[in-house]
């Protein structure tokens, strides 16, 4: 970590490792990192950084590194020499592939572009396996699948000033102001501006204070809104070709908007008649939920809504996707997945499949792939690069009794996470600010990581543990740098090809170019989604709800640093029995108050679990926040929505 | 103004200057960094002292309070703990640091000289020479002049250099700042009574530079130190703030800290202090999960309170703001100083003007 000689306060330019926001950040130190500060000059922060950003460099010094390898001995993990560790892992993977046992490669958002390429290089050309997956990556596939995206790139040129510019902006979000501040910063200068803000989501978030309107989704009926909203547009479409006229109907609700007062309380009618008003609308939609059916339907809805904007003689919206991590983005397109080639080409795609081929030597696997919680149950052997399982699979402990049950498990990874502790060897990588590599945003910038200074003694850039690894199991596939494997990644994958390697070097990196959409969605399919399998829901039961797609609390980064933790880390202490959010009412209802415990009964099981008192909620809703699911998961049994029975403990 | 020490050197000589500076310690300075932002940075070679420059965001502070600060090292040899405290500051200067930047070094000083000394920073201080660089206009987001922190200063700098273009003026105010002078006896005339009014000329220009509605402390101070602040007020800003921290560690008068201890993983621990801020909800959070500032609300009033209000400014002879307008660049909302203090005053919110 430190460098020889006199020491020298320097920086370097790099970007933000958290979020898909993929801000710039100038990463300072002497005799080793010591901080950072906002990159004026990026275009994303301009001078900005969220509080994750401002602690960017705390991980790499105060996590829990792995500083030299590691090898299960006698049920132990003992530190190892390079060479001794690489064959171990390589020697068991080995064996399991040719013995036709299955094997699985999970690859994350939290690798740059250059390692997710190899991993993929190493599932289907190391290990002769489809399965190739991101945890996450539903979450960012489900949406571009719904905007007819999935095999091309979005347009997402200027998306800031677009957003800014806006006059009226929808919000499908599950906490946009935590999830991806940079972006609500946006929301905010819009709303500033006279912009009209509508948030969509569980429960009422952070932004809901400043909305004009606040759309509910219902737990058992989540897309009724947006149904109805289509619906609602579909009936003023005929009123509405004519010039906006500011003012008149829209003067309350204006009044209403961005003094903090909260919402008002209006309908999806108001927010039909604002668009079809609107000189220029945004949708964004968060990550605002796991089920891929339900982002798929959220992000359909929405499109065909900007389709009928279209046909009734407005501008183009925007239409936001966000990816969960700061490259979940660029995982996806260069084939973290298990049923596309990189570059998202389908795995029939004879190019594609040359291109790599001659690329990676041999003969790769074109297998359909099972997705990440599919394979981690059925795999013998399983590769787990810079991720830790139980902080973003839907039940935790389940996750850990797959892993436990893996007989090869190898973790290429800066951190000793639990998943890390769980590995038959485990492999250290250069954590942020140590290596080299580039990362793909939610608009598509393809930006450089930079490296300070060079990771501890003993522990490796990324790629070049990937690389040893395919090596040992036999691949001709030997780049000798990031710049090499990004030459790579250019050479496989065209829309990456297209990117000019100097302009990525510059802040603010290059653009993806847009593709073309290349589904058309039926602009009725919206409400045939939304509307479809709602009926027959019982009333007058209590719903409980896990909320939320990923809590930033249990990733590595955060646990990693001692300022960001302490929110989550103190969250999980006071609830060992994790909580539920409740609608004061029903509390009262109950006879209980803020803090004390409920019993939870669904067909699936109990568990008892502190309430968390939320104004605003709907009544007979209630939350699970992500972070404590696994408390709950004997009564949410697998799902992510259930009926249950409350009782006062 | 201590006339008599006052010298001049010409434009072309400064870089010989410079040269000899680096020869008798470290000289830190605003440099280019990569994309083009400016960066406090280690000069190596006179021309990468940048003269014209915006103010890099990232705040001298870090020379005193580094984000990251070893403090001790801690390391278990034969059963017993042997503490060793973090090697001894070398002596350096600080080239170009701009008036707002200086008064903030001297109140970080102030700060850490009361109570119970903080030996760390008042050493760094002590090693630290303080060359600072007159502002001949003003900066886009600052207003230094409402804080007694600019354009030009009166105290708080080892030595003032202004720019007339062909020459420097150079001010000591110490014999700290004297002895740069004396590196270079050849390179510096003295000054003489029109280079004085020159000088005397510019600081106006710049002082007629600043804009009517800049950030008006009195009015501000006054209402908050008689508790007439408009009901509500911060209830009504708090959403507009995303906690970020960005204004505090940006902000060259914040030196909240929290602790942390940092393993080598090879038996040494250092006990660290790390940059932290009071817009976090988890910094006032107690260990029985009560927290005496739950509410956002409350935290950017105690903020506000705290840069803000009479007695603090009885006490320190400044108001905790040296007007370097960092905080409305950083701001991820639309709550910097400026429009704080004018919400103060006027007692209404006008949601955030974009930056």
């Amino acid at each position: 970590m430190g460098s020889p000689g006199r020491a020298q306060l320097r920086s370097v330019l790099t970007i933000c490792p958290f979020c898909s926001c993929g801000c710039g950040v100038q990463l300072h130190g002497e005799r080793a990192i010591c901080g950072v500060s906002p990159s004026i000059h990026h275009p994303v922060s301009a001078g900005r950084l969220c509080a994750r950003g401002w602690a960017a460099h705390e991980a790499t010094l105060w996590g829990e590194r792995v500083r030299t390898p590691l090898v299960r001995r006698q049920g132990v993990l003992e530190p190892a020499p390079w060479p001794e560790a690489i064959a171990a892992a390589a020697n068991s993977l080995r064996l399991l592939r040719d013995c036709g046992r299955h094997l699985g490669v999970l690859a994350s958002g939290r690798c740059s572009n250059e390692e997710n390429f190899l991993a993929v290089a190493l599932a289907r050309s190391g290990l002769s396996t489809g399965n190739i997956d991101a945890g996450l990556r539903p979450t960012w596939d489900a949406l571009i699948e719904g905007l007819g995206r999935r095999e091309s790139t979005p347009d997402l040129t200027r998306t800031l000033d677009r957003l800014e510019a806006s006059d009226t902006i929808v919000v499908i979000e599950g906490d946009l102001a935590t999830t991806h501040p940079r972006i609500a910063l946006s929301v905010l200068r819009a709303v500033a501006s006279g912009a009209r803000l509508v948030t969509i989501g569980w429960a009422p978030t952070h932004l809901s204070q400043l909305a004009a309107l606040h759309l509910p989704l219902q737990p058992h009926a989540p897309l009724a809104s947006l149904g109805a909203l289509q619906g609602a547009l579909t009936a003023t479409a005929g009123l509405a070709r004519r010039p906006p006229r500011p003012g008149h109907a829209v003067a309350a609700a204006l009044a209403a908007s961005g003094d903090g007062s909260g919402p008002a309380v209006a309908t999806p009618t108001s927010l039909a008649r604002w668009l079809s008003e609107s000189r220029l609308s945004a949708f964004i939609i968060g990550p605002f939920d796991r089920d891929p059916a339900l982002l798929r339907s959220a992000a359909a809805a929405v499109q065909a809504l900007a389709a009928d904007l279209v046909h009734m003689g407005r501008p183009e919206p925007l239409i936001l996707p966000l990816p969960i991590r700061a490259n979940t983005r660029g995982s996806f397109e260069l084939g973290v997945v298990p049923d596309l080639l990189p570059g998202q080409r389908p795995l029939i795609d004879e190019d594609a499949q040359t291109r790599l081929r001659r690329q990676w030597g041999g003969q790769p696997s074109w297998a359909r792939g099972k997705s990440a919680e599919e394979f981690l149950g059925a795999v013998e052997g399983l590769v787990v690069i810079g991720d830790d399982v139980p902080a973003w699979h839907s039940q935790p402990a389940e996750a850990r009794r797959a892993l436990e049950r893996v007989e090869c498990l190898v973790v290429v990874d800066s951190f000793l996470t639990p998943t890390a502790r769980l590995a038959h060897v485990v492999l250290p990588m250069a954590a942020f600010g140590e290596a080299e590599g580039t990362a793909t945003n939610a608009a598509g910038r393809v930006q450089r990581f930079r490296a300070w200074g060079p990771p501890p003694e003993g522990v490796k850039p990324g790629w070049e543990v990937l690389v040893a690894l395919l090596s040992a199991l036999g691949s001709s596939f030997s780049p000798r740098s990031a710049a090499e494997v990004f030459a790579a990644i250019q050479a496989a994958v065209p829309a990456y090809g297209a990117l000019d390697p100097a302009a990525v070097d510059q802040v603010g990196g290059a653009l993806l170019p847009a593709g073309r959409p290349t589904a058309t969605v039926n602009p009725l399919a919206g409400i045939g989604a939304a509307t479809r399998g709602q009926a027959g829901q019982p009333v007058g039961r209590t719903v409980l709800r896990r909320e939320g797609a990923y809590d930033w609390a249990d990733d590595s980064l955060v646990t990693g640093s001692p300022t960001l933790r302490r929110d989550g880390a103190s969250r999980r202490r006071l609830n060992p029995r994790g909580s539920v959010a409740m609608n004061p009412e029903d509390a009262a209802d109950l006879g209980v108050r803020q803090g004390w415990s409920v019993r939870l009964r669904s067909s699936h099981g109990e568990a008892e679990v502190a309430v968390a008192l939320q104004p605003g909620l709907e009544r007979g809703v209630l939350f699970v926040p992500f972070t404590f699911r696994e408390q709950l998961a004997a009564v949410l049994g697998g799902s992510g929505v259930t009926e249950v029975e409350v009782a006062k403990v | 103004m201590e006339g008599y020490y006052c010298r001049t050197i010409a434009r072309g000589d400064v870089d010989v200057w410079v040269a000899r500076l680096l020869a008798r310690a470290e000289v830190i300075a605003p440099v280019a960094g990569q994309g083009g932002d400016e960066v406090f940075g280690t000069v190596n070679a006179p021309e990468e002292v940048l003269w014209a420059f915006r103010n890099p965001l990232q705040p001298p502070k870090h020379l005193l309070l580094p984000q990251t600060d070893p403090l001790a090292h801690i390391t278990r040899e034969q059963g017993h703990y042997h503490v060793r405290p973090a090697a001894p500051p070398e002596p350096r200067i600080l080239l170009n640091v701009r008036s707002c930047d200086a008064v903030g070094l001297a109140f970080l000083r102030q700060m850490h000289e009361q109570d119970l000394p903080d030996d760390s920073v008042l050493e760094r201080y002590q090693a630290l020479t303080v060359v600072s660089l007159a502002c001949n206009q003003p900066c886009p987001l600052g207003f230094c002049v409402c804080c007694d922190a600019g354009p030009f200063l009166k105290a708080d700098f080892d030595l003032q250099l202004t720019d007339f273009g062909d020459r420097l003026h150079a001010q000591p105010a110490t014999d700290k700042g004297r002895a740069l002078l004396d590196l270079a006896p050849d390179l510096f005339q003295p000054a003489d009574a029109a280079d004085a009014a020159r000088r005397a000329d510019l600081e106006q220009t710049a002082l007629a530079g600043f804009g009517e509605e800049t950030c008006h402390f009195g009015a501000a101070m006054r209402r908050i130190s008689t508790r007439r602040v408009a009901e509500g007020l911060w209830a009504k800003m708090s959403p507009w703030c995303l906690e970020c921290g960005g204004c505090n560690f940006a902000c060259p008068t914040c030196y909240c800290f929290s602790v942390s201890d940092l393993s080598d993983g090879d038996g040494c621990t250092t006990r660290c202090r790390t940059w932290d801020s009071c817009q976090f909800a988890a910094f006032t959070l107690e260990a029985s999960g009560h927290n005496p500032r739950k509410e956002r609300a409350d935290r950017m009033k105690r903020r506000f309170y705290h840069k803000v209000s009479a007695q603090y400014f009885q006490r320190d002879g400044r108001v905790g703001c040296v007007g370097c307008g960092r905080c409305v660049q950083v701001c991820m909302g639309t709550t910097d100083m400026p429009a704080v203090v004018g919400a103060i005053r006027k007692g209404t919110w006008q949601a955030g003007r974009p930056a």
